[in-house]
């Protein structure tokens, strides 16, 4: 008869090395030094929540700056269109945006842009969604509009959807989360009209949501790319009609 | 670090890594997750100094990362690459406390965390339903359903006498 106690003590090593306590001092003090920094970067992405959610947007066009230096995308993903959401092009990005023509560092200014009316974000799904292209030679099917969102996609990873409008619109950027955002992802929209490419960056202050920038005709294509590991954003950029942009109450 | 601190470790530490390794079944691994404990005790210290039972906390601190297998595996591949693979539990004890050990890591996880917790560090079921977050009800089973398993593989009657509520 052994009582257990008794059992469990004889089973608990003899030999234990001791305790090096300047490596519990100094794992703990990197701990902290963690815990501060997770704290700060929490702030830091409530504040950016903040800004891009509740910033009053100013009127006047807006002139866009192509970005040479992004990232190429490694891999295109789901594209979704509103509002069914259901995963429908795959197709790489690469050939078939229109900006590609553009020499690298160029800068192009919005044409015909109505000034920008200010707003928050319009939950309001696109009521239209358009066919994506099906083939990835940049065919561009006739559509009201498209919308990609972030949601599935995976760090990194860029979707896109493209349209020829068959009716004058506009662009709007939502967003639902963030997760400790590190910058601002790439996201843009190109509109060829006549051959010649306007991009229009969403992240710019005055382009969250713009009314008629697109036309009857134009050729749209709609970027969205997901944050790199260990930050997340979900947002959905959608192009074309139906933009309900709320009016900027006069002051 | 902090003299107070500085001795709470050194009092704590040997039953600790003696509880963590009865748990977790390597000596190695019990003194690196003994090692993280006290430094997140260390980071909390001004907290964790103020709590009604210090060593309370520092035990469950020490049983959850036990029990994180994403965190224990991270910290047995570092172990056993320091190692070189060698893990075997080499005190010179003889065949009762290894058939004792290897009794102990056959049991589920739970009844072997409930039993170290109250037949080796010596809490009382409440506590002990605290510690794991569990009803006492399940400690209670745990408990007597370990026993059990226990006196199965040892061919021995196991007791808890002594032990109160």
């Amino acid at each position: 008869m052994r009582d257990i106690t008794e059992l469990l003590s004889s089973a608990a090593p003899q030999t234990i090395t001791d305790l090096d306590l300047t490596q519990v001092a100094e794992r703990g003090a990197a701990l902290r030094r963690r815990q501060r920094m997770a704290r700060s970067a929490a702030a830091t992405s409530f504040a950016l929540a903040a800004v891009f959610l509740f910033r009053d947007l100013g009127p006047g066009t807006q002139a866009l700056e192509l970005t040479p230096a992004e990232p190429a995308p490694r891999a295109t993903a789901t594209v979704l269109p509103a509002p069914t959401r259901a995963p429908a092009n795959v197709s790489p990005l690469v050939g078939t945006r229109p900006s590609a023509a553009l020499a690298p560092g160029r800068t192009s200014t919005a044409e015909g842009a109505p000034p920008a009316l200010g707003g928050r974000r319009d939950p309001a799904p696109t009521p239209q969604a358009a066919p994506p292209t099906t083939t990835p030679t940049g065919n561009y099917s006739p559509a009201r509009s498209c919308s990609v969102s972030t949601t599935a996609l995976t760090p990194d990873q860029s979707a896109t959807c493209r349209f020829a409008a068959t009716a004058p619109g506009g662009i709007q950027l939502s967003f639902s989360a963030v997760v400790l955002p590190k910058g601002k992802p790439m996201a843009h929209v190109d509109v060829v009209r006549n051959g010649r490419t306007t991009r229009y960056d969403p992240w710019a202050p005055d382009n969250r949501c713009r009314l008629r920038v697109i036309e009857v005709g134009d050729l749209v294509t709609v970027t969205v790319q997901q944050m790199p590991a260990g930050s997340y954003l979900d947002y959905t950029l959608t192009a074309g009609a139906d933009r309900t942009c709320r009016e900027r109450t006069a002051t | 670090m902090d003299e107070e601190l500085a001795g709470f470790c050194r009092r704590e530490h040997r039953r600790l890594v003696a509880a963590l390794s009865l748990v977790c079944g390597s000596v190695p691994l019990a003194e690196d997750l003994a090692q993280e404990t006290f430094a997140r005790v260390c980071k909390d210290w001004n907290r964790i100094r103020t709590m009604e039972s210090p060593i309370g906390y520092t035990h469950r601190i020490g049983l959850n990362l036990a029990r994180s297998t994403f965190r224990r595996k991270a910290i047995e591949r570092r172990v056993m690459a320091r190692l070189g693979g060698d893990d075997t539990w080499t005190d010179p004890d003889g065949a009762s406390a290894i058939a004792v050990r290897e009794a102990l890591q056959s049991l589920r996880e739970e009844q072997r965390r409930v039993l170290v917790l109250r037949h080796f560090l010596g809490y009382s079921v409440a506590e002990t339903a605290d510690l794991l977050s569990m009803p006492v009800g399940t400690v209670k089973t745990h408990a007597a359903r370990g026993l059990a398993h226990l006196r199965e593989l040892l061919g021995t009657p196991v007791t808890a006498e002594g032990i109160h509520a």
